[in-house]
């Protein structure tokens, strides 16, 4: 069974790694428009309300869409890779109070540390990237995420709960802002 | 340097057309339970949530002391626990977890306590009207943007360092949001307008 599999897990599961893909292509999008790369201030923004409707209907099975980011996981196993355990393996005694709390509060700045420098290292890294074409362009990215969503509400109107089934209509009006999004309506001007 | 003191003046003056053009939107839209209005009105007002979060920001060094503290404290009383029960290291540190995890979920449900904005009271004067609104909005997108962009510097001004900046920043990132949200406010209130001037039959 592939990663992209629409059937694959449960509900939440399914919307929270949908979410994170709309959200690499609406940032990506907005960046874009922001540099007058691809100025379009439309597409990004109805990317951005699928996003919210997401949100919604995730947060009717009590979970939410935001996982943690990649920096802040990194730079934990650092901490406690680099400076949590070979100071408990070093210190003489380590269960007494104050040198765990030592200990604790030197993983904690070692962690502040590491996330700063990570962020710096990634920033001054991507400097240099090679710019792909953007994913808002990329019309299997509608494709897949409207497959996503269609199956996501089936399973949704087939929920037990009466909390879960109100989902199926946040994920109907994520369908819509998706074609919206993807075919740009008529505007006032 | 001049960029970090000249925000606060900028964002005071793209809040100010956010806050004039939910007067105006307020005062012209006939039915505000439209679901056009209505999603713009809600957009707008979190924008405007959005930078005065910016205004109001602690500095960087707060969040470092608050986690600092509460470390050591939940650390400390989980290590005194351990010995007061005869265990070692190992109870020490599974304590310490079990009580990080409620202190992180405290934190967690004190944080989505109180994100309530409030905007002023429509004043009695007239206004431009309804349509301008979307061009007084986007005048001040401008400004959000280029403030943005002077925040991330100009070594940044390629897609793929801003999308890295606008991750790893977390001004950056509200600014990026209040943007987003005022985009969204701009193509409702387009929407709407689109759909009162056609003539339905």
């Amino acid at each position: 069974m592939s990663r992209d599999d629409p059937f694959a897990g449960g509900v939440a599961p399914r919307l929270r790694r949908l979410d994170r893909e709309l959200a690499a292509a609406t940032t990506d999008a907005q960046c874009r428009d922001w540099t007058a790369d691809r100025p379009d201030r439309i597409g990004f923004a109805r990317l951005g309300q699928v996003r919210r409707e997401l949100g919604n209907a995730a947060a009717r099975y009590r979970t939410g869409t935001t996982g943690p980011d990649r920096t802040m996981i990194s730079a934990v196993l650092l901490a406690v890779l680099l400076v949590g355990v070979p100071l408990l393996l070093l210190v003489p005694g380590p269960a007494q109070p104050a040198r765990l709390t030592a200990i604790a509060v030197a993983c904690v700045w070692a962690l502040y540390l590491f996330r700063a420098v990570l962020r710096r290292l990634r920033i001054r890294r991507a400097r240099k990237a090679p710019d792909r074409p953007a994913p808002i362009d990329d019309p299997f990215l509608y494709a897949r995420a409207r497959r996503t969503i269609e199956s996501c509400a089936a399973s949704a109107r087939a929920d037990r709960s009466y909390r879960r089934r109100g989902a199926a209509a946040d994920l109907e009006y994520a369908l819509d802002w998706l074609a919206a999004a993807q075919e740009e309506l008529p505007r006032a001007r | 340097m001049p960029p970090a003191r000249a925000l606060p003046a900028e964002l005071g003056a793209v809040r100010a057309p956010i806050a004039d053009g939910f007067d105006e939107v307020v005062r012209e839209a006939g039915d505000l339970d439209q679901f056009w209005i209505r999603s713009a009105c809600g957009r707008l007002a979190a924008a405007d949530a959005e930078l005065a979060g910016v205004l109001r920001r602690r500095p960087a060094l707060i969040p470092v002391l608050i986690t600092t503290v509460v470390t050591a404290a939940v650390v400390a009383g989980s290590a005194t626990l351990a010995r007061a029960t005869g265990g070692g290291l190992l109870a020490a540190l599974t304590f310490s977890g079990l009580l990080s995890i409620v202190a992180l979920h405290l934190a967690g449900v004190l944080r989505r306590r109180g994100t309530v904005s409030a905007l002023p009271s429509p004043p009695d004067r007239p206004g431009p009207g309804l349509a301008e609104v979307p061009f007084a909005l986007e005048r001040a997108r401008v400004r959000l943007v280029s403030a943005g962009l002077r925040r991330a510097g100009q070594a940044n001004w390629r897609a793929p360092a801003l999308r890295q900046a606008m991750s790893g920043d977390p001004v950056l990132g509200r600014l990026a949001v209040a943007d987003l949200l005022l985009c969204q406010a701009i193509d409702c209130l387009e929407r709407y307008l689109d759909d009162i001037s056609k003539d339905w039959p």
